[in-house]
């Protein structure tokens, strides 16, 4: 199939750790787990690479087909449509969520007076200039502003590099509960997002790279996370670790004579912008392939309304947001998208593959030529 | 002031009629939404009613 867009897998790369990063760059990672938040990590990272294997995968047999065929393949056209606008509320959810995430910090750390509801539009609007550019655009946008995702936290992480206390460490899984559900958060929050990337892949330049580029990234993001976790629980102390709300920010903090915390802050700015630009072109996207529209463009001003809005009513204050991380909700509400639709388009992917190669072989050579 | 900056696109689009049939259904759910919001009388939440069964069921997370 000829696609218009096209990205380079360095550009896929780079755009999997902006967006798998995202909101988490300013949040604690694995929150739940306290002193075992290393561990919640790695464990979550091996869950998290399956998954993503799942999706690259499905891409990959479905021969260059996107979301929307690849679902219309799979469950007819009208199964598919409706699996669409399942996506479609989902990455909504996704933008919402991450939208409300960067205002609530913004304002708990930076703008103090400044109104919500400024904050979120600023961020949604230059997710939109991003978004009506093209992949294109959001690829060498990315190439740009990505890299300093881990070069910020090479900053922080370095310069605090001699009050680090390892004692904070032991002793090692006291509870192995919250391990586990903390992996199971990262998962769901960090990796599982990928699934938006089943739209995107078709567009790459090459099918060769796509696996070797996104396993590249997640190497990235697991690295970013894991040092992030491991220098929290050495500065700040597991038992400190659970109640802060941003405990990079505070590290950020803690370095003597100067004020580099605005480069943590920077993080989520660049991470939150990829994740919403993402989400609001996915939402067009596939709207306009369910109906037939040639080009998304003003259908994506339409889309990024929705989640400063959606905000206000899915999370009405930060108490509301900080109960929703803490819960179970958002990983059980991403079970159906992340997991179980991917694995229904699987299979049926490989029974619909494996029956037409049936057909082709009792073809008669004769006709396949003529 | 957004219909505005994308009148244009919304008036050149080739399929014109399904373009604005969603984007002005989008728009009026956001603006009836941001008006019942205001009046605090918007819907349900959804997240707290999932949060509520999740409870029910033991799943609460972490407190």
């Amino acid at each position: 199939m000829k696609r218009d867009a096209k990205i380079s897998n360095y550009q896929l790369a780079i755009i999997v750790i902006g967006f798998c990063y995202g909101s988490t760059s300013i949040a604690n990672p694995a929150m739940a787990a306290k002193r075992d938040a290393w561990l919640s990590v790695l464990l979550g990272t091996l869950g998290g690479t399956l998954l993503i294997t799942l999706y690259l995968y499905i891409s990959k047999i479905n021969n260059g087909r996107n979301l929307v065929e690849i679902l219309e393949y799979c469950f007819g056209k009208i199964g598919g449509k409706l699996f669409c606008i399942v996506y479609i509320l989902y990455f909504l959810y996704l933008s919402t969520y991450n939208a409300r995430t960067f205002g609530e910090f913004m304002i708990a750390v930076s703008y103090p007076e400044t109104p919500m509801i400024v904050l979120v539009s600023l961020l949604i609007i230059c997710a939109v200039y991003a978004a009506r550019s093209g992949l294109s655009v959001i690829g060498k946008t990315c190439e740009v502003l990505v890299p300093l995702l881990p070069a910020a936290v090479m900053v922080v992480t370095l310069s605090l590099l001699d009050a680090s206390d390892f004692t904070g460490f032991k002793p090692m899984l006291l509870e192995v509960g919250p391990v586990i559900r903390s992996s199971i958060d990262l998962i769901s929050n960090v990796y599982g997002d990928f699934v938006i990337f089943i739209m995107v892949l078709p567009y790459t330049t090459s099918a060769k790279g796509r696996f070797k580029a996104t396993y590249w990234a997640i190497a990235v993001i697991f690295t970013i996370m894991f040092t992030t976790s491991t220098r929290n629980i050495q500065l700040i102390g597991p038992a400190l670790t659970d109640y802060i709300r941003y405990p990079s920010h505070v590290a950020a903090q803690m370095i003597p004579g100067i004020s580099i915390d605005p480069l943590v802050d920077m993080n989520l700015l660049i991470g939150g912008g990829v994740k919403a630009t993402l989400c609001i072109y996915g939402c067009a996207k596939i709207t306009s392939e369910i109906v037939g529209i040639e080009n998304c463009k003003p259908l994506i001003a339409a889309f990024a309304m929705i989640p400063i809005v959606l905000g206000f009513w899915f999370f009405p204050d930060a108490v509301e947001l900080y109960h929703w991380a803490k819960s179970m909700g958002d990983a059980t509400l991403s079970i159906f998208p992340q997991l179980l639709i991917p694995i229904a388009i699987l299979i049926i992917s490989i029974i619909k593959n494996r029956k037409k190669k049936r057909e082709v072989r009792k073809t008669p050579p004769e006709l396949i030529i003529g | 002031m957004v219909v505005l900056i994308c009148l244009k696109e919304l008036i050149n689009s080739k399929s014109r009629v399904k373009v604005m049939i969603i984007y002005f259904s989008i728009t009026g759910f956001v603006l009836l939404l941001a008006i019942l919001i205001n009046l605090e009388l918007q819907p349900p939440n959804p997240l707290k009613a999932l949060m509520s069964a999740l409870k029910y069921l033991g799943l609460e997370g972490q407190e």
